[in-house]
């Protein structure tokens, strides 16, 4: 063990330049005002004499490879050892924030961003990656011995989205008060992981928490919000003081923040402001909570190491069936409305997400693209784990994860240095419906074993040096 | 409308062997008494008597004991006494035989025998319910929930679609957990003319078993948060009703964390009887109000299931297997005997057993009967089985804008209702010996269930 565990905070304001189209959902929003400001939060931690990795936690609704290579390029010059394996960017998935890469895809999203009197992508990514690459450079310059401790909260925030019916079917927020509905998919969101992060006079500088579920509360709305965190954020700084909250999803691809179960007056609606304040300062009350009462404060010379791999999964690719009939489908369309999807009536002609699979299945089956790189960081602390990936992860991987490190606390992060979709078990896939097709992610449930067999190889590595 | 909460305590004399486990456990002395939670609720010329027991179960013949003893004394009728178990498992036996894995007797001699232990229930549910019934007065009601996991599935799946309760997760082949884990806990708070609050019921999707191995007796979790709140409030009675959760526990099988308390032990005892009683002090003051003028309406309505019958297939193979057994062991199939041999089989065991005395039952259809209760602008409804919290997410789910809180093991307890994916998983608490009917009767008691909520609330 050499020198002493230190860290530093930094933030960064990436909110975009308006008017902007908002990322997030199947239509244009343009947004003209701002709710709150998006940020990206920074923590730099490292062992006295080793290259420190660099967490930023960013208000969007994804961390797209092109804004990672655009933060590791700005920062070549000043911090040459900060490569892909020391750079970690994880995304809030708010639903409220700017694209940031023009391609999806899907033609029903890649055309609501064109307008030339709106923020282009590029220009946002650019942006974003300046201002987060100068917050880096910054959480870099402020790291101070520092010691780690550890909590676990066990409120509920994120809730199983899927509903199940007798069929076997399933759809993302269907009707629970259906005649033929059977249950949720499968379980709700489970602990809010807290890292607590003091300084070497014992001040509280700032937290990490891993909350599994997405900050999409008011993911309809036509201005730019940090959703949920933003309330997290204030509240904990009202009562602690100058303290930074890194703010890292848990995996959530079949949660959302609201309860199709249980829903009673006096709750605040889950789509509204008032829910993302009632939830952003519950986890914040958490964060209170445990401030002073963590479950246990790491030892000094708590093993620090950093495992990164780019990570081979197969693609989720279509049958040759799928693939003739989607031909067929799109030859259709093609006779009915022309050649320009951006001008096919997907409200009412149109069956916006079947269109979306049909396409997207002809483009896999011919494009011969077998396996695509899923970037994965492990991070260990002691007994605290970090483990990333880059979808929108079913939480059923995130548990099988978790199950193969026992006596260790696991912090899933999801939607990091990537926007590869979702990522559905083979429970979700059977019973369809959006987040578990095709056109969906680029991987299905074969390369979400493969995920958790390497992400486990990897904790294990730094289970070795403990 | 009237509301009034009493207390009466139900732990038996002397020497206890404890319902909950396979193997005998005997309670020297108790280290906590058990006791029966009451509340009365009258309305018009209409009393009902709601009583929480620290039991593991209500078995027949404790509720026509205790209408026996009450009839003459209070305004009860034998329909409006609802007896519920919070499900510990660090409880007396209240009958001599029970279908368990072997049949075998498990009070031993030297232990108050089953009778004594009943009659000291029965007589502590009666002081409840007198205490309850003397305590009523004028109240206003508001409910909400606690948004924090309690229960959790204990059903592990695997990649050979096989389900195991409690099975490991550290195997290679673990896929993830059955179902849901247990939802929020619904709160009703009950306060007087005042506004002071003098009673609280909250309906946790968690059975008290966080001790079930122990050999004493405890009250388990509601002890200890009602031991808490006799702190915090010391006015104010807890009763602690369990929501379905026969496919949950307090055992954290997936989302362990270095450092949690022991959730077979005390320690996790306390740790989740505190849990629960933050929860009933944090929305104290946030919960909704029920209704300006609370009214109560009350219908007990028996629900007609089928006994789970083995098929013509499964009753010859376990007829040819229990034959190959007897040639190993003997005629008379002892379980204590084969245990001492060597064998370990025995959830096949138990379900061969059953499948021989389930084929072509008669009568092959039983009756449950269903309470519902409303108070107000929320409802309970109540089953009698350790049922998967499926049901219950269905039942919660028809009806819009009404708070449901669910109640299992109510009534005489015909054992586990699993779901057809438990069923399929197969395992202890999903098959044929585990529960009297099968997904079959858990489609119907959920219709029937909804049917009555919708007619309460006169949808």
């Amino acid at each position: 063990m050499s020198g002493k565990l230190l860290a530093g905070w930094s933030g960064a304001d990436i909110t975009p330049r308006l008017p902007a189209a908002l990322l997030g959902q199947y239509e244009q929003r343009i947004a003209r005002k701002v709710g709150s400001r998006l940020q990206a939060v920074v923590l730099a931690v490292g062992r006295e004499g080793d290259t420190p990795v660099y967490w930023a936690a960013c208000d969007l609704l994804f961390t797209p490879k092109s804004l990672k290579d655009a933060v590791v390029d700005a920062l070549k010059s000043r911090l040459p050892d900060a490569d892909a394996a020391y750079v970690i960017l994880s995304a809030t998935h708010i639903h409220t924030g700017p694209y940031m890469q023009r391609d999806a895809e899907s033609s029903l999203i890649r055309y609501l961003c064109d307008d030339p009197t709106l923020t282009q992508p590029e220009e946002n990514c650019a942006a974003a990656a300046s201002a987060i690459a100068d917050a880096i450079v910054r959480a870099h310059d402020a790291m101070v011995p520092s010691t780690f401790s550890r909590a676990a909260s066990p409120i509920q925030t994120g809730y199983c989205r899927r509903v199940t019916y007798t069929d076997g079917s399933a759809a993302m927020y269907g009707r629970v008060d259906r005649d033929d509905f059977k249950c949720m998919e499968y379980h709700d969101g489970g602990l809010v992981n807290l890292l607590y992060v003091r300084n070497a006079a014992g001040k509280l500088t700032g937290v990490v928490a891993n909350v599994p579920c997405t900050a999409q509360v008011v993911e309809h709305k036509d201005y730019i919000t940090s959703d949920y965190w933003g309330y997290t954020r204030a509240m904990a700084e009202a009562s602690l003081g100058d303290v930074w909250v890194l703010g890292v999803t848990g995996c959530a691809g079949d949660l959302s923040p609201r309860d199709q179960l249980t829903m009673l007056p006096g709750e605040p609606d889950m789509n509204s402001e008032d829910g993302a304040r009632w939830l952003g300062e519950r986890i914040a009350r958490e964060i209170l909570r445990y401030a002073d009462a963590p479950m246990e404060t790491l030892p000094e010379d708590a093993a620090f190491l950093n495992r990164y791999r780019e990570v081979d999964l197969p693609r989720w690719n279509p049958t040759f069936a799928q693939y003739t009939a989607a031909k067929a489908a799109m030859a259709g369309y093609a006779e009915k409305y022309g050649t320009r999807p951006d001008r096919y009536p997907f409200k009412s002609g149109v069956p916006s997400f079947g269109y979306s699979e049909d396409e997207v299945i002809v483009r896999r089956f011919e494009d011969d693209v077998e396996y695509v790189k899923a970037p994965v960081h492990a991070l260990r602390i002691g007994n605290v784990a970090f483990i990333t990936n880059p979808f929108e992860c079913f939480i059923e991987y995130a548990d099988r994860i978790r199950a193969g490190m026992p006596g260790v606390q696991v912090f899933d992060v999801q939607l990091t240095d990537d926007a590869m979709g979702y990522l559905a078990t083979r429970r979700a896939v059977r019973g369809g419906g959006y987040s578990a097709m095709i056109f969906n992610g680029q991987c299905g449930p074969d390369g979400g074993d493969v995920l958790v067999r390497e992400s486990l190889e990897l904790l294990k590595e730094t289970e070795e040096v403990r | 409308m009237k509301i009034g909460f009493g207390e009466g305590i139900i732990t038996p004399p002397g020497r206890v062997s404890l319902r909950g486990q396979y193997h005998i456990r005997v309670s020297e002395t108790p280290r906590e008494d058990i006791r029966a939670i009451a509340m009365a609720v009258t309305d018009g010329d209409t009393t009902v008597f709601w009583v929480a027991c620290d039991l593991c179960a209500i078995d027949d013949p404790l509720p026509a004991d205790v209408y026996s003893l009450t009839k003459d004394i209070l305004p009860v009728r034998e329909d409006g006494i609802i007896l519920s178990a919070t499900h510990i498992h660090t409880g007396p036996y209240l009958v001599d035989t029970i279908s368990g894995l072997n049949g075998n007797r498990m009070i031993p001699d030297g232990t108050t025998s089953a009778d004594d232990c009943r009659r000291a229930v029965a007589e502590g549910i009666v002081t409840a319910m007198k205490a309850a019934y003397d305590a009523r007065r004028e109240c206003t009601l508001s409910a909400t929930c606690a948004r924090t996991r309690t229960g959790v599935n204990r059903r592990i799946r695997y990649t050979d679609n096989s389900a195991v309760m409690y099975g490991s997760t550290a195997r290679k082949d673990f896929v993830g957990s059955e179902g849901r884990d247990g939802g929020p806990t619904q709160l009703l708070y009950v306060r007087d003319a005042k506004g002071e609050l003098y009673g609280v019921i909250a309906d946790v999707p968690c059975t008290a078993q966080v001790v079930e191995g122990k050999n004493y007796i405890t009250p388990d979790y509601p002890g200890a948060a009602r031991e808490i709140l006799a702190r915090e409030l010391p006015n104010v009675t807890l009763m602690t009703l369990i929501g379905a959760a026969g496919d949950l526990s307090p055992h954290i099988l997936i989302e362990r964390v270095p450092g949690d308390p022991n959730d077979r032990d005390e320690d996790g005892r306390e740790a989740f009887g505190r849990l629960l009683a933050e929860m009933v002090l944090e929305h104290r003051d946030d919960a909704y109000d029920v209704c300006e003028k609370p009214e109560m309406r009350y219908v007990c309505e028996n629900v007609t299931l089928p006994v789970w019958a083995s098929t013509d297939a499964e009753y010859e193979e376990a007829k040819t297997w229990l034959a190959e057994l007897r040639k190993q062991y003997g005629d008379d199939l002892n379980y204590e005997k084969m245990i001492a041999q060597g064998f370990r089989d025995t959830l096949r065991f138990s379900k061969a057993l059953a499948e021989i005395k389930r084929h072509n039952p008669d009568p092959d259809v039983f009756d449950v009967r269903v309470h519902v209760l409303r108070l107000g602008n929320v409802a309970f409804i109540t089953n009698p089985f350790e049922l998967y919290v499926e049901y219950a997410d269905r039942m919660k789910a028809a009806l819009r804008g009404v708070q449901v809180f669910d109640v299992e093991l109510t009534g005489h307890c015909p054992g586990y209702l699993a779901t057809v994916r438990g069923t399929r998983g197969g395992g202890y608490s999903a098959t044929i010996f585990s529960g009297r009917t099968s997904p079959a009767g858990g489609e119907i008691l959920t219709k029937a269930s909804i049917q009555a909520l919708k007619r309460i609330f006169d949808r």
